[in-house]
């Protein structure tokens, strides 16, 4: 604040990143959340197709590698809007640098598709095999992968695993925002996108048998987001001054009511109710349920992608 | 006296948000369990059928009522420090009569449009949404209603001090009348299901006179706080909120007439400097708080927060608030010469904030507004558009 | 109630439900030091969406002006989350009673359309009734009530009476 200071501090105040950052809008935290949800989907259906059956399971898992494409391509589609020189974009593909996360998204993203577009042929049923065969010439590839079938299902489940927890890393790792200083953002984004992707599968019908199914994961998920959600609460309350800084943003400070609120009571506290409570009165599913979880994952990749923005060491006294 | 624990500053805002959440999730529960999720139910109301309404919302008001009252009569409590609604006579009168037109047509009021469209009915969601349009209705077409709005304003005003009786003396008769009445509401349900040949609802009588035991036991506690000292309450001086200097002063520049601002400092430190149109209390004359209207809000200025009023303006019947940081924080904030800073990089609030210390700095102490604060650069779109560098992933 | 199913659980008695929603009120102003709210939320969602459309519009009603004020959001504010909540405390409530479900709830002789109009009409009229009341049943009548604040009970009785005069007119829809 002093005019003796200002040149010292006018070095350190770098327009678009203090004092708040302000490059990554609603573009990206939609774009975490679709990386997420189709991160959960891929592992979800691989799983539950791991075993051939004798009868073809509900539509949507029949489709739910190709339904998870689309939504990648969707979630890419945001991020591509998030670019300021769009046609650079092949630039990331000049390069593989192990130490950059975004780097490493940019790769996973690209070996995703044929992985996961194979898998969703896989899956089909006879009845959508047979249409689809009638239009494409994808007899020999169909042939090639059902002998691949456990390496391609294998595949499809590492990329989901790899995608689920590089959406939190790609935070994660920029340590110089305070509220992202947590190793726990990878695995808390990944097991946050196992639940978004089983509550979407909930949403369409489903055998009985893979419903009860998804409803225990998606109670399991749930269950371990909030645990490691508190492990990092407790991590930065019980970390240095910036820890503390981004420990009050969520407790007491200015994100704590959409933190609380829409993430972990929305989000979390309340389907956890609604599904055992389903499974303990064996109720049927309404889709209020799942579509809370859906609305609460996109809530915590909003919130601690604002919160992390908003958050940064010039804030320390 | 710690309740209510949020004006007593037991925790920030942001804290009290999920509060309010949780709250809902209360409140939401009990009426979706009270049956007041369903249009029929609640119709059946008016209909004389069925008095689940006025006997939930009976003795949830007595129940209430006379907690408070034991509340404040044990000296725990502050009556002062609770958010009454004003009293508007017009307004209400006309109002409720017309949500009571509304209510029987819809079949829902707005609270439990929210909780049958939680349910799954359709007739809430679309209830709740004409509440929305409606809210706009008046809002765009505020002029009409704004002489009526605005009439019969008696300001914070309770039965207790109307009938000049203690509050827990009313709260108490308030149960009597709550459970007289709903001896004859049953009276009415049985008259009108004999008439139908129907069964009439809700003939347990276990949790009913169970149910009436606990008001009458609540009323006579309420009752039994009269015997208590009443020294406590009136020992404890009144406690003032806080207000932030940049709100204070701006709306001290644009609504004067809103506020009445007292500096309490020593009056050499008064008279030297202090806000504009601030008096010093040295000169604020015996009698003149009470006198002062309570539409207006009382500003402490002290050298720093002041946390209790002093006793000379004790007698103000309205609000108090006392400016945060005080003279010192006032003077820091918008004397002192402002830093520019670049504003294409701050979120929208930090911008508005920074605008208007900016404007409020030029006015206060006729310098230049700082130069990077030109309206035409900020862009009125979400930040996220302005000027992007590049992004992730 | 001629819906209802066998694995339904029944409504709680009302003197009962009543004490219950009392204590919440009680909490919520032991905690908070305010009472609950149904309308506040829907006002602000609304001026909200329409300050998105029409800016302006909005931003010269001396209504709704002050609320759009720079330095504060529409949606920051205590009615709001407790409309949130009151949301999911009603999903809680319905679903575990075995009472969630997609319908229409309507009197026996009231047709699809007529429901769906007059729950609108109703929705509309409420919605002034509560801006020019400055609150609806649950910010006046409910909350104000139990502070035993003079103008409330006023509204109290006026909301009975305005329905008990038109309730007659709307018998056939209802009976």
């Amino acid at each position: 604040m002093l005019p003796t200071l200002l040149e010292h501090t006018s070095t350190r105040v770098n327009a678009e990143i203090d004092p708040v950052l302000h490059i990554w809008g609603w573009e990206i935290a939609v774009y975490l959340f679709l990386g997420g949800l189709v991160a959960g989907l891929l592992i979800l259906s691989s799983l539950l197709l791991w075993r051939p059956r004798d009868t073809a399971p509900a539509r949507i898992l029949q489709l739910a590698p190709l339904v998870a494409l689309v939504l990648l391509s969707l979630g890419m589609g945001t991020l591509f809007l998030d670019l300021a020189y769009k046609l650079h974009v092949f630039r990331f593909y000049l390069a593989f640098r192990p130490t950059s996360p975004m780097s490493w998204g940019a790769w996973i993203l690209v070996l995703i598709y044929p992985v996961a577009a194979l898998s969703g042929l896989l899956a089909l049923g006879p009845e959508l095999q047979g249409k689809l065969l009638k239009k494409l010439p994808l007899v020999g590839v169909l042939a090639w992968a059902q002998r691949q079938r456990q390496v391609l299902l294998g595949a499809t489940l590492a990329g989901g695993v790899g995608l689920g927890i590089y959406t939190g890393l790609l935070l994660g790792t920029l340590t110089a925002r305070i509220q992202w200083n947590t190793a726990v953002l990878g695995p808390l984004f990944l097991t946050s996108g196992l639940s978004s992707g089983a509550a979407f599968l909930l949403l369409f019908k489903l055998d009985e048998a893979d419903r009860h199914r998804l409803v225990r994961w998606d109670m399991l998920a749930l269950a371990v987001e909030g645990v490691l959600i508190a492990s990092m609460v407790l991590g930065f309350a019980n970390a240095g001054a910036a820890g503390q800084l981004a420990a009050d943003a969520l407790l007491g400070g200015a994100w704590t009511a959409s933190f609380w609120s829409l993430v972990v009571v929305m989000g979390i506290a309340v389907p956890l109710v609604l599904e055992s409570i389903e499974i303990k009165k064996h109720l049927p599913l309404v889709a209020v349920t799942p579509a809370l979880v859906l609305l609460g994952g996109l809530a915590l990749r909003a919130v601690l992608l604002a919160a992390g923005q908003d958050s940064g060491f010039r804030l320390l006294p | 006296m710690m309740l209510p624990l949020y004006p007593n500053e037991f925790f920030g805002r942001s804290t009290g948000m999920v509060v309010g959440t949780l709250t809902g999730i209360g409140f939401g529960f009990a009426l979706e369990r009270s049956g007041f999720g369903r249009a029929p139910i609640l119709a059946a109301q008016f209909y004389g059928t069925n008095m689940r309404v006025f006997k939930v919302m009976f003795t949830a008001i007595a129940t209430a009522a006379t907690g408070l009252a034991i509340l404040a009569g044990l000296g725990w409590l502050d009556l002062g420090q609770l958010t009454i609604p004003e009293t508007y006579w017009w307004p209400q009168l006309t109002g409720g009569l017309l949500l009571g037109v509304g209510f029987i047509i819809a079949g829902y009021c707005p609270g439990t449009a929210c909780v049958a469209a939680a349910s799954g009915d359709i007739g809430g969601m679309l209830t709740y949404l004409g509440v929305m349009l409606g809210s706009l209705v008046f809002g765009f077409t505020y002029p009409v209603f704004a002489d009526l709005y605005l009439s019969g304003k008696a300001g914070v005003l309770r039965l207790d001090t109307l009938f000049g009786l203690p509050y827990s003396v009313v709260a108490a008769a308030v149960v009597a009348l709550a459970v007289g009445c709903f001896f004859g509401a049953e009276a009415i349900e049985r008259w009108f299901s004999k008439r139908n040949q129907q069964v009439a609802p809700d003939a347990l009588m276990r949790p009913r006179n169970r149910s009436f035991a606990v008001l009458a036991v609540l009323a006579l506690a309420a009752l039994a706080t009269l015997a208590l000292p009443q020294t406590v309450q009136s020992a404890v001086a009144r406690k003032a909120g806080t207000i932030k200097v940049l709100p204070l002063v701006d709306t001290a520049l644009r609504q004067p007439e809103k506020l009445w601002l007292v500096d309490v400092r020593e009056q050499k430190l008064c008279k030297d400097r202090t806000l504009p149109a601030a008096v010093c209390l040295s000169d604020v004359t015996k009698g003149a708080a009470a006198a002062m209207p309570s539409h207006q809000q009382l500003v402490l200025i002290g050298g720093d927060t002041i946390k209790e009023v002093p006793t000379q303006l004790a007698e103000f019947a309205g609000e108090v608030v006392s400016v945060q940081g005080g003279y010192p924080a006032y003077a820091a904030e918008l004397l002192a010469d402002l830093p520019a800073e670049a504003t294409q990089s701050m979120s929208p609030a930090r911008l508005a904030e920074y605008r208007l210390r900016g404007a409020l700095h030029a006015r206060l102490t006729g310098a230049q507004a700082p130069v990077a604060a030109p309206a035409a650069v900020v862009p009125t779109a979400a930040p996220a558009s302005a000027a992007k560098k590049g992004g992730g992933c | 109630m001629s819906d209802k199913t066998h694995n339904e659980a029944p409504f709680w008695n009302p003197y009962l439900a009543g004490i219950f929603l009392g204590l919440v009120l009680l909490g919520s102003f032991v905690v908070m030091g305010n009472g609950l709210g149904g309308s506040g939320a829907a006002n602000r969602v609304a001026i909200g969406a329409a300050h998105l459309v029409a800016p302006q519009a909005v931003e010269n009603s001396a209504y709704m002006g002050p609320m759009v004020a720079p330095g504060q959001h529409i949606l920051d504010d205590w009615l709001v989350w407790e409309v949130l909540g009151v949301f999911l405390g009603g999903a809680l409530a319905a679903y575990s009673a075995g009472r969630m479900k997609l319908v229409l709830l309507r009197g026996p002789r009231a047709t699809v359309l007529s429901r769906l109009a007059l729950a609108l009409i109703g929705g509309v009229i409420m919605g002034v009734a509560a801006r020019l009341g400055r609150g609806c049943t649950s910010g006046q009548a409910l909350t104000g009530g139990a502070a035993l604040a003079a103008g409330s009970w006023v509204f109290m009785f006026a909301v009975f009476g305005g329905g008990y005069l038109v309730a007659p007119l709307l018998r056939r829809y209802w009976k």
